[in-house]
């Protein structure tokens, strides 16, 4: 089960607020890992939240998830430090850099936020091309979505 | 320390330097992506000439946060 909420111009709390209403969960209680990643107390429901500008996503799941959003963008300084060498290679070949640079950033993204270490655990040690991580694009949005065992 | 934490800041984030405040959360009051937070690192690695290994991020939650880091660390 995996279900993707959208909203706009709402803070990530009413945004989790609204999401975890279709689920009955009316009264959020919440505890955090040693990373801060945030889950529900007493509740085999997973959530991820991911915000860019005015959008915010939610992501439910009934198993680890995690999930990022990100305008088309091209940030060499940080390809240079935090991506592997086939994904240097993958963007400096694209003819589209900042598309591909996107990509990569959100799977990466998604990934070690579903693991629940965020930025924790080093962003140099995921290397997106061997990961099975769709991503969707409208409108220069990105988004990646990552279930446990992906 | 400050005036150069704050100028990168301002710079990485296009931030008013009037905007950023040493008690500000780098999260909830200046609204940081995941992006902007490793590119701020990576512009302050540079500015300071050291390494800001990944697994001492999640100690930046302020704007002090990084100036105290930094003078202990640079």
């Amino acid at each position: 089960m995996l279900k993707i909420y959208e909203y706009k111009d709402i803070s990530s709390k009413e945004a989790l607020k609204r999401a975890l209403k279709n689920y009955n969960i009316n009264n959020i209680e919440l505890v955090y890992n040693e990373y801060g990643k945030p889950y529900l107390k007493d509740n085999a429901i997973y959530f991820n939240i991911s915000h860019t500008k005015n959008i915010v996503v939610v992501a439910v799941s009934d198993t680890e998830v995690g999930i990022d959003i990100q305008y088309k963008c091209y940030k060499p300084r940080v390809k240079d430090k935090y991506f592997t060498k086939s994904e240097i290679e993958y963007i400096d070949n694209a003819l589209d850099k900042e598309d591909a640079f996107t990509r990569v950033w959100v799977k990466k993204e998604a990934y070690v936020k579903m693991l629940g270490q965020g930025l924790s655990y080093g962003l140099r040690n995921v290397d997106t091309n061997s990961l099975n991580i769709d991503v969707q694009m409208k409108d220069n949005l990105y988004m990646a979505v990552c279930l446990k065992n992906s | 320390m400050k005036d150069k934490v704050v100028s990168i800041i301002a710079e990485t984030t296009g931030m008013a330097k009037e905007d950023i405040k040493e008690s500000s959360n780098l999260l909830t009051d200046l609204e940081l992506e995941s992006l902007d937070i490793v590119t701020l690192v990576a512009e302050l690695e540079k500015a300071v000439g050291k390494e800001i290994p990944d697994k001492d991020i999640k100690e930046f939650q302020t704007v002090q946060d990084i100036i105290d880091y930094l003078e202990k660390n640079a």
